[in-house]
């Protein structure tokens, strides 16, 4: 069929179908195909037709420009389908719910009376502000009441006052009496969540004395002391002597990574590259998410290419680091990513039951970059990583927080370590790798 | 509102083809104007102001370079236009903090109205919407083509929308839309790739496949942005001038860039070079003519010192073609192409980065010879290679002889159209799905 005088055949079919797409797409802004679940086709363009439309100024536009230009950065093919709003409204509500348990976590620490002073000796008082402490959600203090403070810290730390509301020092309040270190009463206030490394609160106590850096596991040392008192004097070994199958960080070398396993996004397949350590296995992807992890074709196992899956039913690991939440930002609420993460990690658990698993918080973007990216920007990824320290069990489950290392003085990802204001440069994602060395956990058995 | 914006090819361009073919064709020039207006004020209200008050200014001032008075009284009102045009060029250039859409683009068209009316080798426009028309108009507006007055008047004029026109217009800009989302985005995810690493940190394979990555990006981008220009005049009646001549088929640099962009080519030979006396003028004079109009084209990319750079080495090989390296090319043909392929990336790679520290760490890596790295992974290139294999395929399948004979044969055919409006629906996919970036030479 050739055009003729007066016909444009593509001109026409282009047409109607772009009117029958128009057509959709305006429906579907007003609700009308939201109760069919077109994300799970795996098929953007059926999302955006159907419902991805109902959050956006305008269809058709994928998020706006910044998402859109993110969704390349983190070469992740999730269109963004808007739920900025969703994220905002995730990022207030925990605002008020930090600061309710900041309040709690002051009573809480009253009751365990830990101190920070025992790693301010350690690390300096600017130090020990900020490696304790964040961590910990609002749920979790509500426990506070009873005297407990369940710690996870490890994060935040070095940063200033907009760093993303963690670097809190949990306890310090009622530490003051027992704590030396003046500088954690500043912080308290900016304490979201506060909980700390209660080990580390021990003045004197042996088991953290060689901690490279406190917090970072979680130490339920409230329950031991629920009757301390504020400004109570603490007993050095009681924590020590209600839970002594908890682990400190330590250094560890090259060899203990023989049997890890290292997953997680583009960031990792970065460290896979770039670190030049290969003893570790690495199952990474750009773009990977906790939705679909164990279905990503990432493992290499006997020649085959395997999902993430099937590789843990077939290989064990001695220690697993999982390093993933980027590239979630932009979807869901940070309920929603952490329903899905902490099921990874169950599975996780499941599959590989005698594996140390690091849960490592996601590392921050840089400060023009955190300034105005609605979505990336590292107080949402902070607001994430006290959810994810929170998972630290102090037995099985630790978190690690790079941030400690890869921050500025603003507090965010420094930008000599950046080109894309996302991801380190190859050069430096070494860095990685020196962290968790320095950050072992070593189980006697 | 670019051209592979969704908004442009499912609002704007919808809305602006319905009213512009049901006009009776003595309007379509008002329907034509006005909707480039509207196109420009999408993508910067200000542009659009800049916009009309360049071409009002620019209409003020044919008309008095039309009128009869001496010589020298003409010469001096061409160089006010000259340094009206270029003066505000440069400001918005160098000094603003943001560039007008188009502005280095339309820029040129409006000199070469005045010039072309100060030459008499062209009547000035009959009216303010005749020169605006020629001026504005929205395929073109954004990144060329640059059309000489004396070539495009005419057709502002008169023209003639036809079913063909327009299919092959549609057929057009559909192929540039794919090539620039299918195969300049995703090259560019490559490119992107190795900036994040660190040039540090790439293996020599992986720098010389980005070098070669950045160069065909900047090809199909640029490339598919102009044929989109040229598709869309089809549709609307005009026959713009290509822009590109598969310019990996040179057998010099000089023949290159008499294939790449070349409304600039053209536009610098006919507007300066010969001017200045072009080649008639001893070799010497020569020489500082082509270095002259290199320089320029360096400076109108950047002012970075990146661009200059840029630029005068162009210049140096085209100068040394005109001295005697261009007898050795000529004897040798395969040595002519292993020459323009292993030169032109490389002036790419000065072209693309644009900071002199990073520049030099990447030539290093290029070539090297005195060690240096760090952190490479002498592998990396293998993944990468699996990854883009195809479309580095893609790309010269298409810039192939064979690709234009069938295109030539096929194009009106069933099958073809079939095919158009699936790679059609295929680009809006990966549009929707946000794997693609905003025109490069937007930003020239």
């Amino acid at each position: 069929m050739r055009t003729r005088k007066h016909t444009t055949p593509l001109l026409s079919a282009l047409a109607a179908s772009m009117l029958c797409a128009s057509l959709t797409a305006a429906v579907s802004a007003h609700g009308a195909f939201e109760k069919y679940d077109t994300d799970g086709w795996g098929q953007p363009i059926i999302s955006v037709l159907m419902q991805g439309l109902a959050h956006r100024d305008s269809f058709w536009e994928p998020g706006g420009a910044d998402a859109q230009d993110n969704s390349l950065l983190l070469a992740s093919s999730q269109s963004n389908t808007g739920e900025i709003p969703d994220v905002l409204a995730g990022q207030r509500e925990a605002a008020i719910s930090g600061s309710v348990s900041g309040r709690q976590q002051d009573a809480g620490a009253a009751g365990s009376a830990n101190g920070s002073g025992g790693s301010g000796e350690q690390h300096g008082a600017g130090a020990a502000g900020s490696a304790n402490g964040s961590g910990g959600s609002g749920e979790q203090h509500g426990a506070g009441a009873t005297g407990s403070a369940n710690g996870s810290g490890g994060s935040g730390n070095q940063q200033g006052p907009e760093a993303v509301g963690s670097g809190g020092q949990p306890g310090a309040g009622a530490a003051g009496s027992a704590n030396p270190s003046g500088t954690a009463v500043p912080q308290q206030d900016s304490a979201p969540t506060g909980s700390g490394n209660n080990a580390a609160g021990n003045p004197g106590s042996p088991q953290h004395t060689d901690a490279a850096v406190p917090g970072g596991s979680s130490h339920d040392a409230g329950s031991v002391v629920p009757d301390a008192t504020p400004g109570a004097e603490q007993n050095p070994d009681a924590a020590a002597q209600a839970k002594p199958t908890q682990y400190a960080f330590t250094e560890v070398p090259r060899e203990y990574f023989d049997d890890a396993l290292f997953i997680g996004d583009s960031r990792v397949t970065g460290v896979e590259l770039y670190s030049g350590w290969d003893n570790l296995t690495y199952y990474a992807e750009g773009g990977m998410t906790v939705y679909s992890m164990f279905q990503s074709k990432t493992a290499q196992a006997e020649g085959q290419t395997l999902t993430i899956e099937e590789a843990l039913r077939k290989r064990s690991f001695g220690k697993i680091y999982l390093e993933i939440g980027i590239n979630e930002m932009g979807t869901g609420t940070v309920d929603s990513f952490m329903e899905a993460y902490e099921a990874a990690v169950d599975h996780l658990r499941e599959l590989q039951p005698d594996a140390i698993l690091y849960v490592c918080g996601i590392m921050y973007v840089e400060q023009s970059k955190s300034e105005s990216d609605p979505i990336f920007n590292n107080p949402a990824i902070q607001e994430r990583n006290d959810r994810i320290a929170a998972l630290a069990d102090g037995e099985n489950i630790f978190y690690l927080d790079i941030n400690e290392v890869v921050t500025d003085e603003t507090g965010n990802l420094n930008p000599d370590y950046t080109w894309d204001e996302v991801h380190l440069l190859g050069k430096y994602d070494v860095i990685w790798l020196e962290y968790f060395s320095s950050h072992g956990i070593v189980k006697d058995s | 509102m670019g051209l592979s914006d969704l908004n442009f090819i499912f609002r704007f361009l919808p809305a602006f083809l319905l009213v512009y073919f049901l006009c009776p064709a003595k309007y379509r020039n008002v329907v034509l104007f006005g909707g480039s207006i509207v196109f420009c004020g999408f993508c910067s209200l200000p542009g659009a102001a800049i916009l009309l008050g360049s071409v009002a200014v620019n209409y003020v001032l044919t008309r008095i370079l039309d009128c009869r008075k001496s010589p020298a009284w003409r010469k001096g009102w061409l160089f006010g236009a000259v340094l009206f045009h270029v003066g505000l060029l440069c400001y918005f250039k160098y000094k603003a903090p943001s560039l007008p859409p188009g502005i280095s683009f339309y820029t040129f068209t409006l000199l070469t109205a005045a010039i072309d009316v100060y030459r008499r080798a062209e009547l000035p426009p009959r009216s303010f919407l005749e020169l605006g028309a020629f001026a504005a108009m929205f395929p073109k507006l954004l990144s060329g083509p640059i059309t000489a007055y004396h070539d495009t008047i005419e057709q502002v004029r008169r023209r003639k929308v036809t079913a063909k026109g327009v299919e092959y217009g549609l057929s057009l800009m559909i192929v540039g839309l794919a090539f620039k989302v299918i195969i300049a985005d995703t090259l560019g995810i490559l490119w992107h790739d190795i900036r994040t690493v660190g040039f540090e940190s790439i293996s020599t394979p992986l720098a010389w496949m980005g070098a070669a990555a950045y160069s065909v990006q900047l090809l199909f981008d640029f490339q598919g942005y102009s044929l989109m220009a040229v598709g869309l005049g089809s549709m609307l009646g005009f026959r713009l001038p290509r822009n590109f001549d598969h310019p990996y088929r040179a057998l010099s640099v000089s023949e290159y860039y008499r294939r790449w962009h070349m409304s600039l080519g053209r536009w610098f030979r006919d507007y300066l070079y010969i001017p200045l006396g072009g080649s008639r003028r001893g070799t010497l004079r020569t020489v500082c003519n082509l270095l002259a109009v290199w320089l320029v084209t360096g400076i109108w990319h950047g002012v970075t010192l990146n661009f200059l750079l840029w630029g005068l080495a162009l210049g140096f090989f085209i100068v040394m073609e005109k001295l005697w390296l261009g007898r050795l090319l000529d004897a040798y043909r395969w040595l002519a192409h292993l020459y323009v392929w292993f030169l032109i990336p490389l002036t790419w790679v000065i072209f693309a980065v644009t900071d002199l520290e990073s520049l030099g760490i990447y030539f290093t890596r290029l070539f090297p010879f005195r060690g240096g790295g760090i952190a490479v992974n002498q592998r990396d290139w293998i993944i990468h290679g699996k990854n883009y294999l195809g479309f580095f395929l893609a790309a010269l399948a298409v810039s192939c002889p064979l690709a234009d004979s069938v295109w030539k044969r096929f194009w009106n055919t069933l099958a073809a159209k079939v095919l158009l409006f699936a790679l059609f629906w295929v680009c809006v996919y990966r549009i929707v799905t946000g794997l693609h970036n905003p025109f490069l030479y937007l930003g020239f």
